[in-house]
């Protein structure tokens, strides 16, 4: 036997989707929520990537009288899982990072997925290709760019003129 | 399992600042098989003495600080921060054995089942 609606129950029957008919701002998250899941659909479809789309590694420089340092973060990666190359203007880190997933296990959660990149960094000035020094640390990678002799700031003296 | 249901991608702060940094959660990848679950979290740039992993009311609490070298700063994308991320442990994990170590900016998290929790094989005995 079912019993006659509450009057309560009545009243939001329009709304019946809005859990707490006290709350009517939850009808906006819900609304955003199904947005997005529209959204996210509609990336599905037209093909654009999937997440993570943010660039990777990401990427600092530094500045130093003598040098540039470029540090980038590489979770994970051994130094020949990265390919680091530089010209007299630009800095190239490729690599891959691979698949984490061990063997015979499920996966509940996966936000650290395998992927390919390649990065280039225009550098603000010259450097010295061969004094370019790279390395990796607790998933760091750092380059050290020393800067071309030219570009690299001189005092100049200043001479007194007898007036 | 895990406390958090979206990542920070963009490093934004996920709760207030204690410590003069921005608090941000690490990126994980979550396993399991019939012996355990393993838990991989993203650090780069942490020191392995930076890393604090404590169990407790249920919970694997994992945070972790990252100091850089900001000197001559021009561009950043990532900065010193404070990784942290909570995980509520199902009750089959035999908290007593986790296990966690740090290898080239991943942290690897090993909490094995409890022996009562794991698949056994029973023997049948036929009776004469």
């Amino acid at each position: 036997m079912t019993q006659p609606p509450a009057l309560a129950d009545v009243r939001t029957t329009m709304f019946s989707y809005i859990r707490d008919p006290y709350d009517p701002l939850q009808a906006f998250g819900l609304f955003r929520r199904r947005m997005d899941h529209i959204f996210r659909e509609l990336d599905d479809v037209v093909g654009a990537r999937a997440r993570p789309s943010t660039v990777w590694p990401r990427i600092n420089l530094r500045e130093s009288d003598q040098a540039y340092v470029v540090e980038a973060e590489v979770p994970g990666l051994k130094v020949e899982e990265l390919d680091v190359m530089a010209t007299a203007e630009s800095l190239t880190i490729r690599g891959e990072r691979k698949e984490s997933a061990p063997e015979g296990y499920s996966v509940h959660r996966r936000e650290r997925p395998a992927l390919r990149f390649s990065r280039s960094i225009a550098l603000p000035a010259r450097i010295d290709v061969d004094g370019v020094l790279a390395e990796v640390k607790d998933g760091l990678l750092t380059v050290t760019l020393p800067k071309h002799p030219e570009v690299k700031p001189r005092s100049i003296a200043i001479k007194a003129s007898e007036a | 399992m895990s406390e958090n249901t979206t990542i920070q991608r963009s490093e934004e702060a996920i709760a207030e600042e204690t410590s003069g940094r921005p608090t941000v959660a690490p990126a994980v990848d979550i396993y399991e098989n019939a012996a355990g679950y393993l838990v991989l979290a993203d650090l780069p740039g942490v020191r392995g003495d930076a890393i604090d992993v404590r169990f407790e009311e249920g919970e694997l609490r994992l945070s972790a600080r990252r100091d850089l070298d900001d000197e001559g700063a021009v561009a950043a994308e990532f900065r010193a921060v404070e990784f942290r991320r909570i995980f509520k442990i199902p009750e089959d994990v035999d908290a007593g054995a986790i296990e966690a170590d740090f290898q080239g900016g991943v942290l690897h998290l090993r909490l094995p089942k409890a022996k009562a929790a794991q698949p056994r094989k029973i023997n049948v005995r036929a009776s004469a």
